[in-house]
């Protein structure tokens, strides 16, 4: 058998050479940092003096025995969960309303929720740390004005309330770019489909979890893995909003320890193995998202 | 082209949907309206009237003062100057490495993209202080043509992650077009790829050009001089200051929107287009 | 028509590119040109300023105008801090050796780091350094190597300033002269209807620098005078009921009730703010900001020395340092110790009488404005044989992080005073043994 003309052996080169500026950008910018991290992260630089001894696990040990640690990892999951699940079954009901409205109202729905993804992080943090302000804040002042005593409450301050302030506000900035992503996924369903499930006379609600959501799948993957990866990140915007983590560590999550430990108080040592930690952490959970979701997809 | 769902589902009065969306866009639109309102009013009145404004309260001086405690014109120049140097370097780089992934078969592209894809789950945390190091080693630190590589380098994988797809995703027969013709990779890509990339170039100027526009964290630890500071920072900066500058913040907050919602407003269908192709390709 | 719009995109991005190549080539080698000094005294180069002077930005800005002004070849770029401390802004700047000229720095154990460090260049020689008092020539010094590393800001302390009207109203004749009389106060301003005592719970800054720091002083200083020399070296042992009760007596306050609604997220201004627009009898804050509470005009604003000792014990009084300046050691130390002297000298009435602090000068430089009150009541503290300092000088900068979050978690009941103590305990203990 005649080998196949080998067009892609011939351009090998080449084409390695048109992948190589990409590839020497990530390496420096990207690649080495991390080696660099996972190498000072065994040891107890404090980012000022040049000098630090190698002291192995030490710096996880003293992360892991310290009391905060859990509290911090139980509240990057809790917000994690708000965010990837509020934010993805909104956007895909939302999604599912506007495709039954008329065009020129869906569309200005669309471009409204879409607004606050134009805003910086900070700014829609400051916005909302003023929205939830006890004293002088939009809900506690609206609250009190209609007589809804039950909301007026320390939405900064309260142990619980904090991670749902905080999630709130970043569906809010985000919500409108999964919209419109959902929506495109909608109208890339055949309309035979629909067709043939009427036919079988399936109720509406029937339609939507067997025709919808199976044809949805490729986008869910997809978006839960993106918003799963940007919220484990997530700084500026929780940051800001909790002021440094809120009262204790109530509001405080990884991103936020570790930039508190690399800027705040000199241990940069620890930084970088709670970096090394997040990373994994969010490795490990992309990836098992989406074994578990092109998995869905397939069977479907 | 297919009957889609679309055509189809519109109902006739679909009351209780309007009601639902209406109530959404409003909660949205909620505290928009509240920075927008607090930009043109006078700051003493910010808190005490949060909702409405009354024609007595009215004032440009929030927008003036934050204009130039910011130095506006010399942020927004700063600004302009780090998206652009990234955007061209990012399209560039990032189409290329795309092209060659799509096209040229050889498993040492086909791991390579892997590797950059795995990286997106990467968090910014574990590469943020290292790189502070390694770009002071390089001079490339308080240097826009360092920031902007740095812009570039965590867009990358999600840019090649896209040009990978949207090169696949064109017929086969157009690159082999190509070499019947005589043409190498390079004119491959120069005449025949590159024009068609519009769609996706314009995805990924739109979803990576919003994210460094308002970008605020790699700025703060790369960029000390204060004449090369972005916007945001600048914003971050008037929000710090202790003491009540209500009026600084929201004028500022303005200032620092008003580039982008009014690209946004003129764009609006390419803008959408642009992240629903974006999230297809995917 | 796109094509029209994408080609033009394109012209504007090239421009723009080539823009940013000769930009680009200007951003990095920047201050290599050092200050020459002439023999007429006129002073040549560009200045590079990172302050921290979060409530009066503009107070820095005209300092460095009107130095431009005197010295029309001089360039001095401003900018400022941000977020919640200083270690923050200086940490990055140290790990990417990029320290500005000139900076604002505290007198605390990251300050003396710094300069042992050869970090920052010894301003021994200058005017304003000669004029300083000595106990705050003392806390600029630092421990290893004698390094004259900064000038201060002022001389600090934490106090309370009350509400005249309220406590006439409330029948209070005598302001407290001890933790118990304190309790008494705040009890009778709650059952006349008021709000005794704004708590910063959502600002732990400042709760370090009142209600901690003057634990520390009441607690720690009068029973041992080295007592911050030991923290430092890890040799005193702070998981004892006396640290125990500095957290205690943080919430203790809160328990009771004295405080304002919602003061787990007050912030700075918050908190200012309730008290000047007359909600709150009490605030615990610093001399710094003596000019907002009082030049009120609603109300008539009294000071006493917050009385955190115990019955029939003199009150150790809380004296410290103000954050203050320091100047990068490299080529342009002659320019920055030249504008060292000049906001020291005679820039510093801008600085002074907006923020009405206390000078810490023997010598007055230039106009002095100083509520009578306050004068007389920093000359009161500084008779008082033994004082401390701020927290912040006394902790090594970690642990100083960890004590903010200690106390919002004491105040939220997650950890009691007991565990918080053992828990500094350990981290002072820890972070000495790695200076071995």
């Amino acid at each position: 058998m005649r080998k196949k003309p080998s067009y892609r052996d011939r351009w090998e080169i080449e084409g390695l050479i048109f992948a190589l500026p990409s590839f020497l950008v990530l390496l420096v910018f990207i690649i080495i940092p991390i080696i660099l991290n996972l190498r000072y992260c065994l040891t107890n630089y404090d980012g000022i003096r040049a000098e630090f001894d190698f002291i192995g696990l030490e710096n996880f040990i003293s992360i892991f025995q310290s009391d905060s640690f859990v509290v911090i990892l139980m509240n990057t999951f809790q917000l994690s969960l708000i965010y990837v699940v509020g934010l993805n079954v909104l956007a895909i009901i939302l999604a599912a309303l506007i495709v039954r409205v008329s065009a020129r109202f869906g569309n200005f729905v669309k471009s409204l929720l879409f607004f606050p993804c134009l805003l910086s992080m900070v700014v829609v943090g400051f916005i909302w740390r003023l929205i939830y302000n006890y004293n002088s804040g939009l809900i506690n002042v609206t609250a009190n004005k209609l007589g809804l005593e039950f909301l007026i409450q320390e939405w900064l301050g309260d142990k619980a309330l904090i991670l749902p302030s905080v999630g709130v506000s970043i569906i809010w900035f985000a919500l409108g770019y999964y919209l419109i992503i959902y929506y495109a996924g909608f109208m890339a369903i055949p309309v035979e489909l629909y067709e043939a499930a009427d036919v079988e006379g399936a109720s509406p609600v029937k339609q939507f979890f067997k025709v919808t959501l199976p044809m949805l799948a490729p986008s869910i993957t997809i978006n839960v893995v993106l918003s799963t990866v940007a919220i484990l990140a997530a700084f500026d915007l929780p940051y800001v909003l909790t002021a440094g983590g809120g009262p204790g560590y109530y509001g405080s999550t990884l991103a936020i320890e570790i930039y508190r430990y690399a800027y705040n108080s000199i241990q940069q040592g620890k930084a970088f193995a709670l970096s090394v930690i997040l990373a994994f952490i969010s490795i490990v959970i992309a990836l098992i998202e989406l074994r578990l979701f092109l998995k869905r997809e397939e069977v479907n | 082209m297919k009957k889609t769902a679309g055509t189809n589902k519109v109902k006739k009065r679909p009351l209780p949907e309007i009601i639902i969306l209406a109530f959404a866009s409003i909660i949205t639109a909620v505290p928009l309206y509240y920075v927008f309102i607090n930009a043109f009013k006078k700051p003493e009145f910010i808190q005490l009237e949060p909702y409405f404004m009354r024609p007595e309260q009215f004032t440009f001086n929030n927008i003036a003062r934050a204009f130039t405690a910011m130095k506006y014109p010399e942020a927004f120049f700063n600004n302009l100057l780090l998206l652009v140097i990234s955007s061209v370097l990012m399209i560039l780089i990032g189409s290329m490495a795309g092209f060659a992934i799509a096209i040229v078969k050889s498993k040492l592209l086909n791991a390579y993209y892997i590797v950059s894809v795995l990286v997106i789950t990467v968090p910014f945390q574990i590469v943020m202080v290292p790189l502070i190091m390694i770009m002071k080693k390089t001079f490339l630190i308080n240097n826009y043509i360092g920031v902007s590589l740095v812009y570039v380098a965590v867009s990358l994988p999600m840019v090649i992650f896209l040009y990978t797809g949207f090169m696949r995703s064109l017929p086969r027969e157009l690159s082999e077009a190509a070499i019947v013709d005589g043409c190498n990779l390079m004119k491959s890509y120069y005449y025949v790829y590159m024009p068609l990339m519009k769609t996706v170039t314009g995805t990924v100027l739109i979803i990576k050009g919003t994210f460094i526009w308002n970008d605020f964290l790699i700025p703060l630890i790369t960029i000390s001089k204060s004449s090369m500071t972005p916007l945001t920072l600048r914003l971050y900066g008037f929000a710090s200051v202790r003491y009540n500058s209500w009026d600084l913040i929201f004028g500022g907050t303005l200032l620092c929107s008003i580039p982008v919602v009014i690209l946004f407003l003129s764009l609006q269908k390419y803008f959408i287009r642009g992240v629903v192709a974006g999230a297809v390709k995917g | 028509m796109q094509k029209l719009f994408v080609k033009s995109l394109v012209v504007i991005m090239i421009v723009c590119m080539f823009t940013a190549i000769l930009a680009g080539c200007g951003g990095t080698g920047t201050k290599d040109t050092p200050a020459k000094t002439t023999a007429a005294g006129t002073l040549k180069g560009d200045l590079s300023c990172l302050i921290w002077l979060p409530d009066a930005p503009e107070i820095i800005q005209k300092q460095a105008e009107e130095f431009m002004k005197l010295y029309p070849d001089v360039k001095v770029d401003v900018q400022m801090m941000t977020g919640n401390g200083l270690v923050e802004n200086l940490q990055p700047k140290l790990a990417s050796n990029s320290l500005p000229d000139f900076f604002s720095n505290n007198s605390d154990e990251l300050g003396g780091i710094m300069a042992d460090d050869g970090k920052i260049a010894d301003i021994g020689d200058t005017k304003a350094f000669a004029n300083s008092y000595d106990s705050m020539q003392a806390a600029w010094t630092s421990p290893k190597k004698g390094v004259k590393y900064g000038i201060s800001g002022g001389i600090a302390t934490t106090l309370f300033y009350y509400n005249i009207d309220m406590f006439k109203k409330a029948g209070i004749t005598e302001v407290p002269k001890d933790f118990d009389e304190f309790l008494a106060v705040c009890e009778k301003l709650k059952t006349a209807g008021f709000v005794p005592l704004v708590w910063y719970g959502g600002f732990p800054n400042m709760l370090s620098n009142g209600p901690f720091s003057y634990g520390l002083a009441n607690n720690l200083a009068n029973k041992d005078a080295d007592f911050a020399k030991k923290i430092l070296d890890g040799t005193l042992n702070l998981n004892t009921p006396e640290v125990a009760d500095i957290y205690a007596r943080i919430k203790l306050v809160a328990d009771k009730d004295y405080v304002q609604k919602g003061y787990m997220s007050t912030d700075y201004t918050g908190g200012m703010t309730l008290f000047t627009d007359g909600n709150a009898a009490m605030i615990f804050q610093g001399n710094w900001a003596s000019g907002t509470f009082m030049d009120n005009k609603k109300f008539e604003t009294g000071v006493f020395l917050p009385p955190w000792n115990k019955k029939g014990e003199a009150i150790v009084p809380v004296i410290g340092s103000e954050t203050g300046w320091s100047v990068a050691e490299n080529k342009n130390k002659a320019l920055s110790k030249a504008f060292l002297d000049y906001i020291c000298g005679d820039g510093f009435a801008i600085y002074q009488n907006q923020r009405q602090n206390t000078p810490p000068f023997k010598q007055d430089v230039g106009k002095v404005v100083l509520n009578e009150k306050m004068k007389n009541f920093v000359v009161e503290i500084n008779k008082s044989p033994v004082s401390s300092a701020l927290a912040f000088q006394i902790l090594p900068a970690n642990t100083l992080d960890l004590t903010f979050k200690q106390m919002q978690e004491v105040l939220t009941n997650t950890k009691t005073p007991e565990q918080a103590a053992a828990e500094l305990d350990k981290a002072v203990k820890d972070y000495a043994a790695t200076k071995k």
